[in-house]
């Protein structure tokens, strides 16, 4: 209760430090409207839960809630339109320039600005003083010693969006008419959801008291760890990582996995208390939480209020002299670590990067040095956030290059680049390729579609070098593809943008994983279609993925978790109190398992205050059958699944009720039977049609009638067949949302 | 792509072939029904070219389908103007006047008729109502004046007065109009005059009188004998009322009687349909319809209930009445000529043959649909839009605006209302006016249903086919296969009982506009 008073009491004597700091930095004016249209950026976390919730009624989709999102990392990785951005830049920066599409032309006019900077440091050697054109003097060279390379970690809607955005505006590199809320979440998707989907780089200038100038740069890494790999990138790109903890909320799952991906850097850690500004705020009880659980220092916390402005330059000060200065490696051979990439239409990839030794020029024949692929590079420049060409980029620095790459898989996240004058003697460490983990088909609901779905997953692979597909074609649902992604997340954002950006119409079907068969020939297959699976004789045994999960819970909720992942076939592995009310729950899960409505049902078992976190461990071989759905005695395969031996006989019960519930009657009875190789588990019987006549006549207007035959023609055309049974457009869709849920 | 697919590619291809596989057959005639414009460009000059059409009909029955689906007007080298109707013996000259009274004490709370609910009938709102109905009866003799003067006709053959509830009109007015129509139309003297008759308004002398101008049929309204039945449809009328009005039937001397029932209502049992139909038929009519209840939209009915939900019986059950109604109505004499009607020898209702044959009719009043010129015209529902429609069907001297059926809509419209025929489709017409081609597909539509034993094919000597025998003739990819096939019809009652599934189906089977699967073939083609 104190402290939260004192919260909201320090409210309104803080702001005076954060104003004259930002006189220091020459920004007046923009602060003064920063501060004017704070009442209406709201936090944005609350606000754009409300939004997605709106948005995500009514869609079966497997997730509603935000952290949901939490579990691919990869899934916003390679997905952001950053194209959009840039263009945007180009035409608010240079206003006369009718061609914003041109990057380079609205670019020519910035580089001559930067360089006049550059004279200006150097002559006056401190601070320059310029006013609003302050943020453009983040071009300007520092030493080594003054540059601090940043990222922001926290959980899902702890904030993080928001204090990115106050930290550009305080530095002056967004200015205030400029400023969106949210604004490096620029893809609609990540506004509408209100998750960071792409990350972001952004290079700031901050003066501190004494005058001196210090390069920040802040790399924004997705809220997501669960595929970890990415995250880590970003992570290594940097020195020090600005721990963004909810003072209401306290340490989440993702704040975990993301501390220890912070620790494994060797990152120094800065504790931020989020959203002091909020009623239920606590920070002293979340102080000790951090404390208790992460074993981090927090007696020099700082309290801050991203939404309301509080705290921020304490914040910078902070960056500036709690995180180390990257290592003057300027002269050795030049190694820079890609931690993202982007394919634009016209300049080819554009890579994001930190140079970590040596340094890079326009004009450079560089070589990425796991894919060996080697190119001139076109423009280098840094992200502020917008791409602002630069003549040289040297060790300690963030930024961009374009290079006429053809593909993002040539330039992937976590790869090398070096000059190929002077190669490095070896690539940094921590490569790795991305590997699909979650399969599902993609159809398109009117056949007519197939080409442009072709060529619209085309499109989407040039920017997203984790996305697979091959062609599929079910008897039942005609052409389409056989999708691979990392995740969940990565797959709902897929199918969204294809529905959204280029207008399709698609069913999938219940996504699976990847299986691996062993056959009694001795050869070992990976089968993500369960009706490619090899028949029963063939098969020695199956093994299936893995994945240990970590679910965050208040311990009023731990007895339904408990049973939840039971249900699921969890391995209990460890539970643990992090707090007096906190418990911290470890499982080994198979990952078939937390592809259905797992994490629905972890949110409604625990009333949405539960978190969870999962990482893949491997495989491992379990009693796994394939469950045939058999209709008018005919397979069907897209309804085939592959389950567990002891839950095939309930998966069998809930498939053949379900089913009979949605198909329509037909001329003749049909039997639905859900059957393990010969033997018939489950079993029922849809009856005969029997009556479906219009008898009254309408005193000769017959166009009533004829209309609504007409209606019944049109759905029969649109009718999806399973085996010999016809069932209507609507009830296909149903039944394959069932077996996602039945699953 | 597709289309451009198929105009570059499909045309050529059939002309060249002579032997056209099924696919490519089915194609055109996709084309033929989704590019109605570029088919008189692109087959215009082949058709000049001076082949003669009728020796490649021999040859071939897709081209052959190709002329048959062309309506004359978009026959290139014709001579007649876009604007001229049809053939002649297409269209034979109207003999059928409907006229729409919709008048009614209250509504029914199943009816989404156009009706206007005046109330029961008291000294003191009388002289108000019988203005009202005046006035209306006065606008309808306008619409019948104008438009006997701006169409030919013959001598009238059936007149049907429905509603709403004509028997609410005082009998001299109804006269006017049987009057009107023998003065601007003429009657033939053995024409079939029928009126719609609710129990509780009319009695034995009011029937007399109307029989006397010239009323020869009755359809009267019963729907249920059981009163709760009957008060919780919302009927103005009780049970007695039923049973007096069967009485002044009886008593009138007039044998050419219906009586109309409704299945399906809510709360109804098996029990209360058995003693309906038990009733019915002791009443000693001579024709009985059976309607099934329809759930409409806009009805107290639709609000309250659900189809197929308590309290209305299950599809099951409902399918049950229907059964039992064909099975007792025949038992004792009735023939079942049309899904839901039954009649004696001789008593089946002229006037709505000319409907189920899909023959013109003329239609005056409120709400009323005429089939005149290939044209079907909906009048308007509400009385002050009528108004206006008849006064501006006036000033315009008779001209009506409104679209000619195509031949796609003239064909489902055949197929549609001849199946609910017992007699059913006759499939030699039906060649002979919209192509073999159209004929083969409607057959090859309907063969899942002879298997399953929903419809049966007759051959001329009126026996049933072999279902083997028929997928022979059918599949046969010369013409004259078909020609073996005479009538095809739906079962009674199972056929009967599925009768929108199967229609529909047709529906489905027959090219129109979209079809995927015929474009999901194409696109294989184009993309592989």
């Amino acid at each position: 209760m104190l402290a939260r008073r004192a919260a909201t009491m320090a409210v309104p004597t803080i702001p005076s430090p954060a104003c004259i700091s930002q006189s220091a930095n020459g920004s007046i004016i923009s602060t003064r409207r920063s501060t004017e249209t704070n009442p209406r950026q709201h936090p944005s976390t609350s606000y754009r839960c409300a939004g997605r919730v709106v948005r995500r009624q009514g869609r079966s989709a497997i997730s509603r809630s935000g952290s949901r999102y939490l579990h691919d990392l990869e899934a916003g990785r390679s997905l952001l339109k950053r194209v959009t951005l840039r263009r945007d830049w180009d035409s608010r920066l240079d206003e006369k320039d009718q061609y914003p599409r041109l990057g380079a032309r609205a670019a020519a006019t910035f580089e001559a600005k930067p360089e006049n900077a550059e004279k200006d440091y150097s002559k006056n050697g401190k601070a320059a003083n310029k006013g609003v054109d302050n943020g453009k003097d983040r071009l300007a060279k520092v030493p080594i010693s003054n540059i601090r390379n940043f990222s922001i970690i926290a959980h899902i809607d702890h904030g993080k969006s928001t204090l990115a955005d106050k930290l550009l505006q305080t530095t002056g590199t967004v200015l205030a008419r400029e400023m969106k809320e949210q604004f490096l979440d620029n893809m609609d998707l990540e506004r509408e959801r209100g998750i960071t989907i792409k990350l972001q780089a952004a290079r700031m200038r901050y003066v501190d008291e004494t005058g001196e100038a210090y390069c920040l740069n802040l790399i924004d890494t997705p809220g997501h760890v669960d595929f970890s790999y990415e995250v880590s990138r970003s992570l290594a790109a940097c020195e020090g990582a600005l721990l963004v903890v909810d003072a209401s909320q306290g340490v989440e799952a993702q704040t975990l996995a993301n501390v220890y991906l912070a620790l494994e850097s060797n990152l120094e850690i800065i504790p931020v208390l989020n959203k002091i500004d909020l009623p239920g705020a606590d920070p002293e009880r979340v102080r000790r939480e951090i404390e208790e659980i992460i074993g981090l220092d927090c007696s020099e916390a700082i309290l801050c209020s991203a939404k309301e402005g509080v705290g921020i330059p304490e914040i910078l000060n902070a960056v500036v002299k709690k995180i180390p200065p990257p290592k003057d490696t300027a002269a050795e051979p030049l190694r820079a670590l890609i931690f993202d990439s982007y394919y634009d239409s016209y300049r080819g990839v554009v890579v994001y990067f930190r140079v970590m030794d040596g340094r890079v020029k326009k004009g450079d024949y560089v070589q990425f040095m796991n894919s060996k692929t080697e190119y001139q590079v076109d423009e280098v420049g840094v992200l502020s956030p917008i791409q602002m060409p630069v003549n040289e980029l040297y060790a300690g620095e963030v930024g961009y290059l374009s290079a006429s790459i053809k593909s993002v898989a040539d330039a992937r996240v976590g790869d090398t680049i070096t000059t190929v004058s002077r190669k490095a003697a070896q690539a940094l460490p921590g490569y790795q390729l991305a590997t699909p983990m979650v399969f599902c088909g993609l159809f398109p609901i009117d056949a007519d579609q197939f080409v442009e779905l072709r060529e619209a997953l085309e499109k989407l692979q040039l920017n997203d070098a984790a996305l697979q597909f091959e062609p599929e074609t079910s008897s039942a649902m005609g052409f389409g593809f056989r999708c691979g992604f990392l995740g969940l997340l990565h797959m709902e954002i897929v199918q969204e943008r294809l529905e959204r950006e280029y207008g399709l119409d698609l069913i999938t079907t219940a996504p699976s994983v990847v299986y691996r068969v062993h056959c009694t020939d001795g050869t070992i297959t990976e089968c993500s279609n369960p009706s490619a699976l090899p028949d029963a004789g063939k098969r020695k045994s199956i093994e299936e993925p893995y994945v240990r999960i970590e679910l965050l819970t208040p311990k009023d909720y731990i007895g339904p978790l408990m049973e939840l992942a039971q249900e699921r076939r969890g391995e209990f592995k460890e539970m643990k109190f992090i707090t007096e009310n906190r418990a911290s729950l470890v499982y080994m899960l198979p990952l078939g398992e937390m592809v259905g409505d797992f994490f629905d049902q972890l949110k409604s078992r625990s009333k949405g205050y539960a978190s969870m976190e999962y990482s893949v461990k491997g495989y491992r071989e379990s009693k796994l059958v394939k469950l045939d759905i058999r209709i008018n005695d005919e397979a069907v395969d897209p309804l085939a699944v592959i389950v567990h031996q002891d839950k095939a006989y309930s998966v069998g019960r809930a498939l053949t009720q379900q089913l009979k519930k949605l198909i329509p009657r037909q001329l003749f009875k049909i039997p639905i039977q859900a059957c393990i190789g010969s033997k018939v588990i489950a079993s029922e019987n849809i009856a005969a049609m029997r009556k479906d006549v219009l008898a009254k006549c309408y005193g000769g207007d017959i166009s009533r009638k004829k209309k609504l035959l007409k209606k019944q023609a049109e759905g029969k055309k649109r009718m999806k067949s399973l085996g010999r049974v016809d069932v209507p457009q609507d009830a296909f869709m149903a039944i394959l949302r069932l077996e996602k849920e039945v699953v | 792509m597709n289309r451009l697919f198929f105009l570059s590619q499909s045309p050529p291809r059939i002309l060249n072939s002579l032997n056209n596989p099924p696919l490519t057959s089915l194609n055109l005639l996709h084309w033929i029904f989704t590019h109605p414009i570029s088919r008189s460009v692109d087959y215009g000059h082949r058709f000049r070219s001076g082949r003669g059409i009728r020796s490649q009909h021999a040859e071939s029955a897709t081209s052959h389908l190709v002329a048959e689906l062309m309506s004359p007007s978009q026959r290139p080298g014709s001579a007649r103007g876009e604007n001229l109707v049809l053939d002649d013996e297409n269209v034979p000259t109207a003999s059928s006047v409907y006229v729409h009274i919709p008048f009614c004490r209250r509504r029914c709370f199943y009816c989404d008729f156009p009706i206007v609910a005046v109330g029961e009938r008291t000294d003191t709102n009388k002289a108000h109502m019988d203005a009202g109905m005046t006035d209306y009866v006065d606008l309808v003799c306008r619409e019948i004046r104008l438009a006997a003067k701006v169409n030919s006709s013959k001598p009238l053959q059936t007149v049907f007065f429905g509603g709403g509830t004509p028997s609410l009109l005082p009998p001299p007015l109804l006269l006017r109009i049987i009057d009107t129509l023998h003065e601007h139309f003429g009657i033939d003297s053995g024409a079939e005059i029928s009126m719609e008759m609710d129990p509780g308004t009319f009695d034995v002398h009011s029937l007399r009188q109307l029989m006397d101008g010239g009323l020869s049929r009755v359809s009267m309204g019963v729907q249920s004998f059981q009163g709760a039945l009957l008060e919780s449809c919302g009927r103005s009328h009780g049970l007695s009322e039923v049973y007096e009005a069967i009485e002044a039937i009886h008593a009138s001397g007039l044998n050419n009687w219906s009586l109309d029932l409704i299945s399906s209502l809510p709360h109804q049992s098996l029990q209360d349909w058995e003693h309906s139909i038990n009733e019915a038929v002791k009443a000693s009519p001579a024709h009985v319809s059976v309607y099934d209840l329809q759930i409409e939209e806009g009805t107290l009915f639709n609000k309250w209930y659900k189809p197929g939900q308590s309290p209305l019986p299950s599809d099951d059950n409902a399918a049950e009445f229907y059964r039992m109604a064909s099975a007792k109505l025949q038992d004792a004499g009735f023939a079942h000529y049309e899904i839901s009607n039954y009649a004696k020898e001789g008593f089946q209702c002229r006037h709505n043959l000319v409907y189920w044959n899909n023959l013109p009719y003329f239609a005056f009043g409120l709400g009323s649909t005429s089939y005149i010129g290939g044209r079907r015209f909906s009048r308007p529902r509400k009385f002050k839009q009528y108004r206006e429609f008849v006064e501006q069907f006036e000033s315009s001297g008779g001209v009506i605006e409104c679209p000619q059926d195509s031949t796609e809509d003239r064909a489902l419209d055949v197929i549609m209302l001849s199946l609910r025929l017992a007699r059913g489709l006759d499939i030699q017409a039906f060649s002979q006016r919209f192509g073999a081609g159209l004929s083969t597909l409607v057959c090859k539509a309907l063969l899942p249903f002879v298997s399953s034993g929903h419809v049966v094919f007759l051959n001329a000597d009126g026996d049933i086919l072999d279902t083997e025998v028929i997928k022979a003739l059918v599949q046969d990819s010369r013409v004259f296969g078909l020609s073996r096939l005479s009538y095809v019809r739906l079962t009674d009652p199972n056929g009967f009982l599925l009768s929108n599934e199967v229609i529909a189906s047709i529906f489905s089977a027959l090219p129109s506009g979209e079809n995927s699967q015929y474009r999901a073939c194409l696109c294989n083609l184009v993309d592989y």
